[in-house]
């Protein structure tokens, strides 16, 4: 029954203008969503350096959700363009080095969107959970003498 | 190599250079060299090139005790030239302030122990046995490789990329295990020339400095992130690694992740902006939601 | 006559492997790791190789580790409680060569000075160095050159010179060693096939490079000469030297914290690494890499002379062989050994040659 009750470690990097509003919605519109995320709040998409993902990890997360406005939205105009080419060499260090990169996930998710940030919180939940507590970074860590 | 020392008293007589950076023989008998810094023209005679020749001597350029000795000569092999291009296009240093003097090569020797000999296996895909961009070129022009107009091969990468991710994990928390922390990969790579680098900074603390499995990930997951789009494959820091890290193979990774999603490949136009200083709003991100 | 007694290859294998599986102790040998030895510590699935001339790395980090813990610490509601680390284990150190064993003396001395380090003080007293006599040697070696020897055995408790392929004679060079091998003897035999091609090399081998007493002499007196950027050009100020070195000891103190807890860690650093003495102010003295690279050399030729009597280096040539430059110890010693004998001929008065 373990399995069934773990609660995941999520932790999800926000922008302010754009998912966090949408967040924000989700909360008013009273949709429900788990609560096993715990959201950080940050100007832009563009400020999220992708070693936030490693940092996160490396601090007992089981998951990261990384999420901004979508492109040609950004409020800054082009931070969500900048973040986007980091992501995408992040996510491929990342996956050829073994890390489980299904435990991160990407999103844009606009203001309006509250129903779309439940649903993605929803599903993340959902899916660490099955894939269970991320054992491998956590042993890293583990001091060897 | 009559020609090149020739070359280089020149140079230094006619006060076109300062300095000329290039390879020395270390013993009589014993084939390899090392960089020499030579002042004056009687030292010029020591200058040599072979399949020896491993150093990236680009590195020093990034000294800020070089770069005030004024104008500086280079001895450089393409790979080396593409280093120089990435300096130029970071405004690192003035195309006017140094004089490449380009050596056409036909591939050096893997320069490290075991298999000190073996070929380097970077020279077998090389695109700039001639070298692109040079003050001077010297030496019989090389037959350009087979795949001259092809995109340079990243076969150990493909074959990498054939392994599971259980199995991925493991290979890299061995090898990465081995990691001592000397930063012999950032200091003799000639594009790591952050005054203060990020493992540096300390308030707080970014990357773990110990040397267990966390701080090992964290600053090789770092140098190669820092490197996306500016590694220019010249592989000294798998050379000087005292650890034997296969740190290519990232750095490689990351070379063709930003040649498939980016079309770009560092080192080659000086004028060219680095894809990660740039974007497009056609960038393909389907992991995106 | 005290009566020889040998070990074999298997011998030595069983012995560090049934150590090794007892509780509280740890094992250092020779590991081969893809073409390259490493003293490593050793867990129930390691081979330990005898198929090496010398480790990359030096039998130091068995009593310095790379990075240790030094406290822990987490804070409740009421206070902060500190736990201190335990140094009991028993270690064995399999597989050094004189050259290594020859810095714990070094060491000692500094671990021992003004503050006594009970992290390396500890782990000594609890340690058991065995060391391998040198069957080979190569051109960056200069032990002889610094009055060490490649049979010696200063710092080693017991050491092993090998009479035949698969058979070590063993010298029980301290009291500590000597009881170990008491205690465990059944590893050990009396008896062996001395096979006359070896000891394969003995100290007349291996040439004197320089005279260590003259590079200190000029150490002294020449600390602004622009000798000291010509030698030290190729420098790219990594750490590889120093923490390939057996006797290079500085450290830094992080901490690896949370809001409510943390582990107090050493870890190994080095006086060539840019950021080595760079001040809060952002002024750092040592800017620039020949600074740096002076200030190595004169810590270990001529500052650890003044305060310690004793050169910090063993002639291993460890430096050398890791170095991606060409960067060569003994032959930049040796140039400043002449450059002290110029130097000293030349101010000698025309008149009384």
């Amino acid at each position: 029954m373990a399995e069934n009750t773990f609660e995941p470690k999520i932790i999800a990097f926000v922008c302010n203008w754009c998912t966090y509003a949408g967040a924000d919605l989700a909360g008013t519109s009273r949709f429900k969503y788990e609560p096993c995320v715990r959201i950080i709040k940050t100007p832009c998409s563009g400020r999220i350096d992708p070693m936030f993902i490693v940092h996160t990890f490396e601090r007992g997360a089981d998951g990261v959700i990384i999420s901004g406005c979508h492109p040609n939205d950004c409020h800054y105009n082009e931070g969500n363009f900048n973040a986007r080419r980091k992501f995408i060499v992040m996510r491929r260090l990342l996956s050829q080095l073994g890390v489980d990169i299904e435990r991160i996930t990407f999103s844009w998710c606009s203001a309006s969107e509250g129903k779309k940030f439940a649903d993605l919180v929803n599903e993340v939940t959902e899916k660490i959970r099955k894939l269970g507590p991320y054992d491998a970074y956590k042993k890293l860590n583990m001091e060897m003498r | 190599m009559k020609e090149l020392i020739d070359k280089a008293k020149e140079l230094l007589k006619d006060k076109t250079v300062n300095l000329i950076i290039g390879y020395e023989k270390i013993e009589a008998n014993d084939n390899k060299t090392r960089p020499i810094f030579v002042w004056d023209e009687a030292d010029a005679a020591k200058l040599v090139f072979d399949k020896y020749c491993v150093n990236n001597l680009a590195v020093y350029l990034k000294r800020k005790e070089t770069r005030s000795a004024g104008k500086i000569g280079v001895v450089a092999k393409g790979c080396d030239i593409r280093s120089i291009v990435g300096l130029i296009q970071e405004n690192q240093i003035l195309r006017d302030k140094v004089y490449i003097i380009g050596m056409t090569c036909n591939g050096v020797v893997k320069g490290r122990e075991p298999n000190f000999d073996a070929p380097a296996s970077k020279c077998e895909y090389c695109k700039v046995h001639n070298p692109h961009l040079a003050d001077i070129i010297i030496g019989e022009k090389v037959a350009e490789p087979i795949h001259k107009d092809a995109k340079i091969s990243f076969k150990d990468v493909e074959e990498f990329n054939k392994l599971s991710r259980e199995e991925k994990w493991k290979f890299w928390e061995e090898q990465l295990s081995k990691c001592i922390k000397c930063y012999a990969c950032r200091q003799v790579c000639p594009l790591c020339y952050c005054n203060r680098c990020i493992v540096d900074l300390n308030v707080p603390q970014w990357i773990d400095t110990r040397s267990n499995g966390k701080g090992n990930f964290a600053w090789n997951i770092v140098r190669a992130y820092h490197l996306a789009g500016r590694c220019i494959d010249c592989g000294e820091c798998e050379r000087v690694c005292p650890a034997g890290i296969p740190l290519m193979l990232l750095n490689r990774t990351l070379q063709e992740e930003v040649r498939e999603k980016f079309n770009y490949e560092a080192g080659f136009d000086p004028e060219v902006k680095p894809p990660l200083t740039v974007f497009s709003p056609d960038d393909l991100a389907e992991f995106i939601r | 006559m005290t009566k020889e007694i040998f070990i074999t290859q298997k011998g030595i294998k069983d012995l560090l492997n049934d150590f090794l599986i007892k509780e509280n102790t740890e094992v250092f040998g020779p590991v081969m790791k893809d073409g390259l030895s490493y003293i490593s510590k050793l867990t129930p699935q390691t081979e330990i190789t005898f198929d090496y001339f010398i480790t990359v790395n030096s039998i130091k980090e068995a009593l310095f580790p790379r990075y240790e813990p030094i406290l822990r610490y987490n804070i409740s509601k009421d206070n902060i409680n500190i736990t201190d680390i335990e140094l009991d284990k028993k270690i064995i150190v399999f597989g050094g060569h004189p050259c290594d064993a020859a810095s714990i003396p070094l060491m000692d001395k500094l671990f021992g000075w003004d503050y006594k380090d009970r992290f390396y003080l500890e782990r000594e007293k609890n340690s058991i160095i065995i060391t391998l006599a040198c069957e080979e040697f190569d051109k960056n070696c200069f032990c002889t050159t610094l009055g060490y020897s490649p049979r010696g055995e200063i710092g080693s408790d017991i050491l092993l010179e090998r009479v035949n392929d698969e058979t070590f004679r063993a010298k029980a060079v301290t009291e500590k060693g000597g009881k170990f091998i008491e205690e465990n003897k059944s590893y050990f035999t009396p008896q062996a096939n001395i096979d006359k091609k070896y000891p394969k090399i003995t100290d007349k081998d291996i040439p004197i490079k320089f005279n260590k007493d003259n590079v200190k002499k000029w150490i002294e007196k020449n600390f602004e000469d622009p000798l000291w950027e010509k030698l030290t050009s190729n420098c790219v100020s990594c750490a590889a030297c120093t923490f390939a070195c057996p006797t290079c000891h500085c450290f830094d103190i992080t901490d690896d914290a949370g809001m409510w807890k943390g582990i107090r860690t050493k870890n190994w650093d080095a006086c060539t690494l840019p950021v080595f003495t760079l001040h809060a102010s952002g002024y750092n003295p040592r800017e620039f890499y020949w600074q740096r690279y002076r200030q190595r050399i004169s810590h270990k030729y001529s500052y650890y002379v003044d305060l310690f009597s004793a050169i910090s280096c063993t002639g291993c040539g460890r430096c050398s062989r890791v170095c991606g430059v060409g960067m060569n110890i003994s032959e930049i010693l040796k140039t400043i050994s002449d450059a002290y004998t110029s130097q000293m001929e030349s101010s000698v008065p025309a008149s009384s040659k």
